[in-house]
């Protein structure tokens, strides 16, 4: 059988069942399966109009042709790790009972698994809900994570909340022995060692051809809203996937703030610039912490329930004009303005004093300095806002910057000033893209700092944080967190103390996340 | 004597924030303590004209990182290259205006003497933060000072804060433009101080 007539599109399934192996997929992820002798490939993606060409694209470039490789080594999954989109997972399940998980860097949804007795068990879902058993340990490692690793998935470590249940790590392949019940783990490096020197005259030509790739992925949008902040890398966003056919509308959050002066200006200019009709967001209605409308259920805690509101307005904005895609400059500033040839850095650690000593082992568990290349792409955006967008709402949000040929050409970039002991910085986008940027955008002063929006957000919903970590207080104290301590502190902040707001940002993360899921009480779930 | 002026950041209808020069801090006050004559001599204020509506007087950037890597790099001199770190360090032991009073008289001593362009000031500044590691708006603020004066240019040297945050930021300009900046982000901070220089004595 040959790749292209193994390809079968499964819209409304959510169970696959492979040897050894059942896969369940929620209903916002497309699924493309490829089925040959000896060899059962799926490909998963949350983008539905893309994922044919996607997959497609993989199997050619990868080579995994069942005609020409029944049966993958390990060598030829590396090699098609990496042409796995950033955003997407691919799963390969041999013949000899093993298989291999190859889950993007900036993965859009999240994947867990579990033993099933002799089974594994990979999911798109969290089965919280499910008579599962809760982990004390994995949810104060859910609260250690936003201070440790900001907004990113956390991968450094895979306990979840939920007890006999992982998370496959992100930028990296997990290899399953089914026959076994073993597993073990490998960093997907986008940038191949030993790679020619880059020369800036290649990288402009890289990140043109990414740019016109990513272009013709959206021929098939008809109605679209971008966020338009006025930066490089929403304009390129929507300059990008501009067409004829493609009837966009921008939305635009304005403050009236000092540091924001300039901002409304180059909104509005690049909206005419674009012939784009723009809304505009009232930015004093959308704080950080400001209460949701619809409750954030993500299968993890997650720091982003912290701009709930601010995804819903956008998200319902969208929805109500029809659109299907959401374009967003995501990932822009960590793709061209970071090193990727870095590592990560992490926060310091957290004030010992609202944390248990259990609790507190779990918190230094986090903080495992491994899994912070880069150049795994797994510091591009925090993606778990997607899928909830998508199944709450309906549009899919889409930035160029988590493309694979976009993230290749950063690596190029970085490379280079690496070599010229420079700075990467966004001008390699001002060159090679200059004619989708109106003046506006390369003139702008620079990027504005959100400090003071999120005092004023302490200020404003101080109440609201201490509400929402009130109502779950007995069960932070299960997990062994000090309620009282993180209520005095969430006091101090909406006075504007000079405090840490680390330690509540993770508290109201794990606090938030329970009261969605209707669980106030530790007696309300099972626990280990 | 330095020319001057200064404004408040209020951050809500009730507090503002005050830059008090005598020991360099920012104070969050009363709208009305901010207004109390024995309260700006006590932070070193009565000095300076109040003026709330103090612009910035920076139009412009003319050199960041970004711009100036097109250049080929140069080393920085010995003595600025001390001087900036001297700078730097200075600020644990000696508030901004001492400091700025300072780094006017080495200045001036020299003032006509270097025929260089802003962007020579500009291209000093970066390789003075390249060959030391360190890249502070405090010290800038005050090589760039010293630089023109050096040249003969007058300038303002401001103080700014990012209210309601502690956060500030210091820069120093010249003809409305700003010779060096790593990351052009001063717009962002309100003016609550600003000094005038300029390169002989009034």
């Amino acid at each position: 059988m040959t790749a292209a007539a193994g390809v079968a599109a499964h819209p409304a399934r959510t169970r696959c069942e492979l040897d050894g192996l059942s896969v369940d997929v929620r209903r916002s992820v497309a699924i493309r399966e490829c089925v040959m002798d000896r060899l059962s490939l799926l490909y998963l993606s949350l983008f539905d109009d893309e994922i044919e060409a996607r997959f497609e694209r993989l199997l050619q470039r990868a080579g995994l042709d069942g005609a020409r490789l029944p049966t993958p080594g390990d060598d030829d999954i590396r090699s098609a790790a990496s042409h796995v989109e950033l955003t997407d997972v691919l799963i390969v399940q041999r013949l000899r009972g093993e298989c291999a998980v190859v889950r993007g860097g900036s993965c859009t949804f999240p994947l867990f698994w579990s033993r099933a007795g002799s089974r594994i068990r990979l999911s798109t879902v969290l089965p919280l809900l499910e008579n599962a058993t809760f982990s004390r340990s994995g949810l104060a490692s859910a609260m250690a994570a936003v201070c440790h690793h900001g907004s990113y998935e956390p991968n450094a470590w895979t306990a979840t909340p939920l007890s006999g249940w992982w998370r496959v790590r992100r930028g990296a392949i997990t290899f399953f022995d089914l026959v076994h019940g073993t597993n073990r783990e490998e960093p997907v490096e986008q940038g191949a060692a030993g790679e020619a020197s880059p020369q800036q005259d290649d990288v402009v030509e890289c990140v043109r051809a990414a740019f016109a790739a990513y272009g013709c992925s959206q021929a098939g949008i008809a109605s679209s809203v971008v966020e338009l902040s006025g930066g490089y890398d929403s304009t390129l966003a929507a300059a990008a996937a501009r067409s004829m056919t493609n009837v966009m509308r921008g939305i635009s959050v304005e403050f009236p703030y000092y540091e924001f002066r300039f901002e409304a200006p180059v909104q509005r200019a690049v909206a005419a610039a674009m012939a784009i009709p723009r809304a505009v967001l009232d930015g004093t209605d959308l704080f950080p912490y400001a209460p949701w409308d619809h409750p954030p259920r993500f299968d993890e805690p997650a720091v982003f329930v912290t701009g709930i509101r601010h995804a819903e307005q956008v998200a319902g904005f969208a929805a109500s004009h029809g659109a299907t895609r959401i374009y967003v400059g995501h990932g822009g500033d960590q793709l061209f303005s970071t090193d990727l040839g870095g590592l990560e850095p992490m926060a310091a650690s957290p004030d010992r004093a609202p944390f248990a000593r259990q609790a507190w082992r779990a918190v230094r568990q986090t903080e495992e300095p491994a899994w912070r290349r880069r150049s795994t792409g797994c510091f591009v955006y925090d993606a778990r806002q997607d899928v909830w967008v998508k199944e709450t709402f309906g549009p899919t949000l889409r930035t160029p910057f988590s493309d694979n040929a976009v993230f290749k050409a950063a690596l190029s970039w970085s490379r280079l000033n690496a070599m010229q002991g420079r700075r990467p910085d966004k001008a390699i986008l001002a060159c090679a893209l200059g004619d989708l940027l109106p003046a506006a955008v390369t003139g702008r002063k620079g990027k504005v700092a959100y400090d003071g929006v999120w005092m004023r957000a302490y200020a404003a919903h101080g109440e609201h944080i201490g509400n929402t970590l009130e109502r779950v207080a007995g069960l932070l104290e299960h997990i062994g967190a000090n309620p009282a301590w993180l209520l005095k502190r969430t006091r101090r902040l909406a006075e504007w103390a000079p405090v840490s707001d680390r330690e509540v940002l993770g508290a109201y993360a794990v606090a938030a996340w329970l009261v969605s899921w209707g669980i106030e009480r530790p007696a309300d779930v099972a626990w280990e | 004597m330095i020319a001057g002026y200064w404004a408040r950041a209020c951050v809500d209808e009730e507090r503002c924030l005050v830059y008090g020069p005598r020991l360099g801090r920012l104070y969050l006050l009363s709208t009305a303590d901010s207004h109390a004559e024995p309260m700006q001599r006590v932070l070193g204020l009565h000095r300076f004209t109040h003026d709330d509506g103090l612009a910035d007087p920076a139009d412009r950037v003319l050199h960041d990182r970004s711009s100036l890597s097109r250049f080929e790099p140069r080393p920085a001199p010995r003595r600025f290259r001390l001087f900036y770190r001297l700078l730097h360090h200075s600020r644990r032991v000696a508030p901004l205006a001492l400091m700025a009073r300072l780094v006017t008289a080495a200045g001036r001593r020299g003032a006509g003497r270097d025929q260089i362009d802003l962007t020579d000031i500009a291209r000093t500044i970066h390789a003075v933060e390249q060959d030391t590691g360190l890249a502070d708006c405090y010290p800038r603020a005050l090589l760039t000072l010293y630089l023109c004066l050096r040249t003969g240019r007058a300038c303002q040297l401001s103080i700014g804060s990012l209210a309601p945050t502690r956060m500030m930021h210091a820069w120093c300009s010249t003809e409305g433009q700003l010779p060096y900046e790593a990351m052009p982000e001063h717009y962002m901070y309100r003016p609550v101080l600003m000094l005038r220089f300029s390169p002989r004595p009034a």
